[in-house]
Protein backbone atom coordinates (compact mmCIF):
# COMPACT_ATOMS: atom_id res chain seq x y z
CA UNK A 1 0.00 0.00 0.00
CA UNK A 2 1.15 3.41 -0.92
CA UNK A 3 0.12 6.17 1.40
CA UNK A 4 2.11 9.22 -0.24
CA UNK A 5 1.01 12.24 0.52
CA UNK A 6 -0.47 15.03 -1.14
CA UNK A 7 -3.24 17.06 -1.58
CA UNK A 8 -4.41 18.60 -4.74
CA UNK A 9 -6.93 21.63 -4.61
CA UNK A 10 -9.23 22.56 -8.25
CA UNK A 11 -10.79 25.85 -7.24
CA UNK A 12 -13.41 26.93 -9.20
CA UNK A 13 -15.20 30.58 -8.72
CA UNK A 14 -19.22 30.10 -9.12
CA UNK A 15 -21.01 32.97 -10.28
CA UNK A 16 -23.17 33.34 -6.64
CA UNK A 17 -19.83 34.41 -5.01
CA UNK A 18 -18.46 31.66 -3.88
CA UNK A 19 -15.87 28.90 -4.41
CA UNK A 20 -15.84 25.41 -4.63
CA UNK A 21 -12.56 23.53 -3.85
CA UNK A 22 -12.65 20.01 -5.30
CA UNK A 23 -9.72 18.24 -2.96
CA UNK A 24 -7.94 14.78 -3.73
CA UNK A 25 -5.62 13.36 -2.28
CA UNK A 26 -4.45 13.24 1.54
CA UNK A 27 -4.97 15.85 4.15
CA UNK A 28 -2.02 14.55 6.73
CA UNK A 29 0.76 15.83 8.98
CA UNK A 30 3.19 15.82 5.97
CA UNK A 31 0.43 17.59 3.61
CA UNK A 32 -1.46 20.19 6.10
CA UNK A 33 1.27 22.80 6.48
CA UNK A 34 1.55 23.42 2.69
CA UNK A 35 -2.20 22.83 2.19
CA UNK A 36 -3.75 25.58 4.67
CA UNK A 37 -2.64 28.70 2.98
CA UNK A 38 -4.18 27.21 -0.07
CA UNK A 39 -6.94 26.87 1.05
CA UNK A 40 -7.06 30.61 2.86
CA UNK A 41 -6.40 32.01 -0.37
CA UNK A 42 -9.37 30.25 -1.87
CA UNK A 43 -11.74 30.98 1.27
CA UNK A 44 -10.62 34.32 0.57
CA UNK A 45 -11.48 34.93 -3.22
CA UNK A 46 -15.11 34.07 -2.13
CA UNK A 47 -17.79 36.80 -1.17
CA UNK A 48 -20.26 34.65 0.32
CA UNK A 49 -18.10 31.55 1.65
CA UNK A 50 -16.74 28.01 0.35
CA UNK A 51 -17.62 24.84 -0.66
CA UNK A 52 -15.17 21.97 -0.01
CA UNK A 53 -15.70 18.81 -1.79
CA UNK A 54 -13.55 15.88 -0.41
CA UNK A 55 -15.39 13.22 -2.48
CA UNK A 56 -11.40 12.57 -3.97
CA UNK A 57 -10.26 12.90 -0.95
CA UNK A 58 -8.74 9.45 0.96
CA UNK A 59 -7.35 9.81 4.05
CA UNK A 60 -7.44 12.46 6.65
CA UNK A 61 -5.83 12.77 10.47
CA UNK A 62 -5.72 15.42 13.30
CA UNK A 63 -3.52 17.84 11.43
CA UNK A 64 -5.89 18.00 8.70
CA UNK A 65 -8.82 18.01 11.30
CA UNK A 66 -6.83 21.07 12.65
CA UNK A 67 -6.39 22.92 8.82
CA UNK A 68 -10.44 22.29 8.66
CA UNK A 69 -11.15 24.34 12.10
CA UNK A 70 -8.85 26.85 11.25
CA UNK A 71 -10.41 27.62 7.64
CA UNK A 72 -13.99 27.38 9.59
CA UNK A 73 -12.15 29.96 12.14
CA UNK A 74 -11.22 32.56 9.06
CA UNK A 75 -14.60 32.21 7.63
CA UNK A 76 -16.32 33.20 10.60
CA UNK A 77 -14.39 36.07 11.25
CA UNK A 78 -15.04 37.12 7.57
CA UNK A 79 -18.56 36.32 8.20
CA UNK A 80 -18.60 33.92 5.66
CA UNK A 81 -20.25 30.38 5.48
CA UNK A 82 -18.02 27.01 5.00
CA UNK A 83 -19.61 23.70 3.94
CA UNK A 84 -18.34 20.33 3.42
CA UNK A 85 -19.51 17.95 0.86
CA UNK A 86 -19.37 14.24 -0.45
CA UNK A 87 -17.27 13.26 2.96
CA UNK A 88 -16.27 9.67 2.34
CA UNK A 89 -17.94 6.98 4.93
CA UNK A 90 -14.60 6.47 6.79
CA UNK A 91 -14.11 10.52 6.62
CA UNK A 92 -17.43 11.18 8.01
CA UNK A 93 -17.05 9.24 11.01
CA UNK A 94 -13.69 10.79 11.84
CA UNK A 95 -15.80 14.12 12.21
CA UNK A 96 -18.40 12.00 14.47
CA UNK A 97 -16.09 10.09 16.81
CA UNK A 98 -14.00 14.15 17.02
CA UNK A 99 -17.52 15.27 17.35
CA UNK A 100 -16.29 18.21 14.50
CA UNK A 101 -19.63 17.45 13.22
CA UNK A 102 -21.24 19.97 15.78
CA UNK A 103 -18.68 22.19 14.25
CA UNK A 104 -19.35 22.12 10.18
CA UNK A 105 -21.94 21.98 7.76
CA UNK A 106 -21.53 18.92 6.50
CA UNK A 107 -23.57 18.18 3.32
CA UNK A 108 -25.10 14.99 1.44
CA UNK A 109 -24.86 16.56 -2.35
CA UNK A 110 -23.98 19.95 -3.93
CA UNK A 111 -27.27 21.60 -3.77
CA UNK A 112 -27.21 20.98 0.02
CA UNK A 113 -23.86 23.04 0.48
CA UNK A 114 -25.27 25.81 -1.85
CA UNK A 115 -28.56 26.14 0.33
CA UNK A 116 -25.90 26.04 3.03
CA UNK A 117 -23.68 28.54 1.85
CA UNK A 118 -26.79 31.18 2.19
CA UNK A 119 -27.01 33.81 4.42
CA UNK A 120 -29.47 33.65 7.31
CA UNK A 121 -32.76 35.42 6.53
CA UNK A 122 -32.98 38.53 8.01
CA UNK A 123 -35.14 39.16 10.65
CA UNK B 1 8.11 -18.14 12.61
CA UNK B 2 5.73 -18.34 9.65
CA UNK B 3 2.98 -15.50 9.80
CA UNK B 4 4.15 -13.46 11.36
CA UNK B 5 6.05 -9.88 10.44
CA UNK B 6 7.92 -8.50 13.18
CA UNK B 7 10.22 -6.15 12.76
CA UNK B 8 11.88 -3.14 14.68
CA UNK B 9 12.77 0.06 12.50
CA UNK B 10 14.71 3.62 13.68
CA UNK B 11 13.90 6.29 11.93
CA UNK B 12 15.04 10.44 11.81
CA UNK B 13 12.64 12.93 13.53
CA UNK B 14 11.43 13.75 10.11
CA UNK B 15 7.71 12.90 8.31
CA UNK B 16 9.24 11.39 5.35
CA UNK B 17 10.97 8.69 7.19
CA UNK B 18 7.60 8.65 9.07
CA UNK B 19 5.81 7.67 5.79
CA UNK B 20 8.21 5.03 4.76
CA UNK B 21 7.32 3.53 8.59
CA UNK B 22 3.58 3.68 7.68
CA UNK B 23 4.03 2.31 4.29
CA UNK B 24 6.10 -0.50 5.72
CA UNK B 25 3.25 -1.70 8.56
CA UNK B 26 0.72 -1.28 5.79
CA UNK B 27 2.17 -3.37 3.17
CA UNK B 28 1.82 -6.24 5.77
CA UNK B 29 -1.40 -5.37 6.62
CA UNK B 30 -2.60 -5.67 3.11
CA UNK B 31 -0.86 -8.98 2.54
CA UNK B 32 -2.34 -10.44 5.48
CA UNK B 33 -5.82 -9.66 4.24
CA UNK B 34 -7.28 -6.91 7.19
CA UNK B 35 -10.17 -4.97 5.86
CA UNK B 36 -9.66 -1.31 4.33
CA UNK B 37 -11.68 -0.18 7.46
CA UNK B 38 -9.05 -1.96 9.60
CA UNK B 39 -6.16 -0.49 7.29
CA UNK B 40 -7.58 2.97 7.59
CA UNK B 41 -7.53 2.71 11.34
CA UNK B 42 -4.03 1.39 11.60
CA UNK B 43 -2.78 4.09 9.17
CA UNK B 44 -4.72 6.82 11.44
CA UNK B 45 -3.19 5.19 14.20
CA UNK B 46 0.50 5.46 13.07
CA UNK B 47 0.38 8.46 11.66
CA UNK B 48 -0.65 10.17 15.16
CA UNK B 49 1.59 8.04 16.92
CA UNK B 50 4.36 9.04 15.05
CA UNK B 51 3.34 12.52 14.60
CA UNK B 52 3.47 12.98 18.57
CA UNK B 53 6.92 11.21 19.33
CA UNK B 54 8.64 13.16 16.04
CA UNK B 55 6.59 16.54 17.04
CA UNK B 56 5.90 16.48 20.81
CA UNK B 57 8.46 13.91 21.60
CA UNK B 58 11.68 14.59 19.85
CA UNK B 59 10.85 18.31 18.97
CA UNK B 60 11.77 17.65 15.66
CA UNK B 61 15.17 17.23 16.89
CA UNK B 62 17.47 16.10 13.82
CA UNK B 63 19.81 14.03 16.87
CA UNK B 64 16.70 12.51 18.00
CA UNK B 65 16.00 9.26 16.64
CA UNK B 66 12.27 7.12 16.74
CA UNK B 67 11.67 3.49 17.21
CA UNK B 68 9.36 1.21 15.72
CA UNK B 69 8.51 -2.37 16.60
CA UNK B 70 5.63 -3.71 15.58
CA UNK B 71 4.12 -7.19 14.68
CA UNK B 72 1.60 -8.54 12.69
CA UNK B 73 -0.07 -11.74 12.14
CA UNK B 74 -3.43 -12.55 10.62
CA UNK B 75 -5.06 -11.96 13.98
CA UNK B 76 -4.16 -8.67 15.20
CA UNK B 77 -1.43 -5.50 14.75
CA UNK B 78 1.13 -4.58 17.51
CA UNK B 79 2.97 -1.23 16.96
CA UNK B 80 5.22 0.11 19.53
CA UNK B 81 6.40 3.87 19.46
CA UNK B 82 9.22 5.09 21.19
CA UNK B 83 10.82 8.42 21.25
CA UNK B 84 13.63 10.38 23.16
CA UNK B 85 11.29 13.15 24.74
CA UNK B 86 11.05 13.32 28.28
CA UNK B 87 7.62 12.03 28.04
CA UNK B 88 3.96 13.01 28.79
CA UNK B 89 1.14 11.92 31.08
CA UNK B 90 -1.74 11.56 28.72
CA UNK B 91 -4.07 11.74 31.45
CA UNK B 92 -3.87 15.49 31.57
CA UNK B 93 -3.96 15.70 28.25
CA UNK B 94 -7.69 17.92 27.77
CA UNK B 95 -10.57 16.20 26.29
CA UNK B 96 -10.84 17.71 22.58
CA UNK B 97 -14.58 16.33 21.96
CA UNK B 98 -15.26 18.60 25.24
CA UNK B 99 -17.48 22.02 23.93
CA UNK B 100 -14.79 24.28 25.20
CA UNK B 101 -12.33 22.73 22.75
CA UNK B 102 -14.36 21.80 19.64
CA UNK B 103 -13.16 24.49 18.06
CA UNK B 104 -9.53 24.42 19.19
CA UNK B 105 -6.85 23.45 15.39
CA UNK B 106 -4.87 20.83 17.73
CA UNK B 107 -5.19 17.88 20.16
CA UNK B 108 -7.25 15.04 18.59
CA UNK B 109 -4.42 12.68 18.10
CA UNK B 110 -4.32 10.60 21.15
CA UNK B 111 -8.21 10.97 21.37
CA UNK B 112 -8.30 9.45 17.85
CA UNK B 113 -5.54 6.95 18.65
CA UNK B 114 -7.90 5.77 21.54
CA UNK B 115 -11.01 5.36 19.39
CA UNK B 116 -9.78 3.62 16.10
CA UNK B 117 -7.47 1.00 18.06
CA UNK B 118 -8.72 -1.69 20.44
CA UNK B 119 -5.61 -1.02 22.95
CA UNK B 120 -3.50 2.00 23.48
CA UNK B 121 -1.02 2.13 26.24
CA UNK B 122 1.86 4.38 27.37
CA UNK B 123 5.15 3.59 29.33
CA UNK B 124 5.16 4.91 32.95
CA UNK B 125 7.18 8.28 31.51
CA UNK B 126 4.80 8.46 28.76
CA UNK B 127 7.51 8.28 25.85
CA UNK B 128 6.40 5.46 24.53
CA UNK B 129 2.92 4.06 23.32
CA UNK B 130 2.03 0.59 22.64
CA UNK B 131 -1.22 0.12 20.38
CA UNK B 132 -3.11 -3.10 19.24
CA UNK B 133 -5.53 -3.60 16.22
CA UNK B 134 -7.54 -6.81 15.99
CA UNK B 135 -8.26 -8.68 12.89
CA UNK B 136 -11.77 -8.09 13.00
Amino acid sequence: MDSSTGLTIHVVVQDAGAVVMKLSGNLDAESSPGSLPRILDALDQSQTGAIMDFAGVKFISSAGLGVLVETQRRAQAAAKQLALVHLPPQLYKIFKVSRLDQVFRLCQDENDAIQALRPPPQS
Amino acid sequence: MEGICHKRMVIASDLEAARQVENTILDEVERYGYSDASAFSIRLAIEEGLNNAIKHGNGYDPNKTVQVAFAVTPQQVVISITDEGPGFDPARVPDPTCDENLEKPCGRGIMLMRAYMDEIHYNPCGNQVRMVKKNS
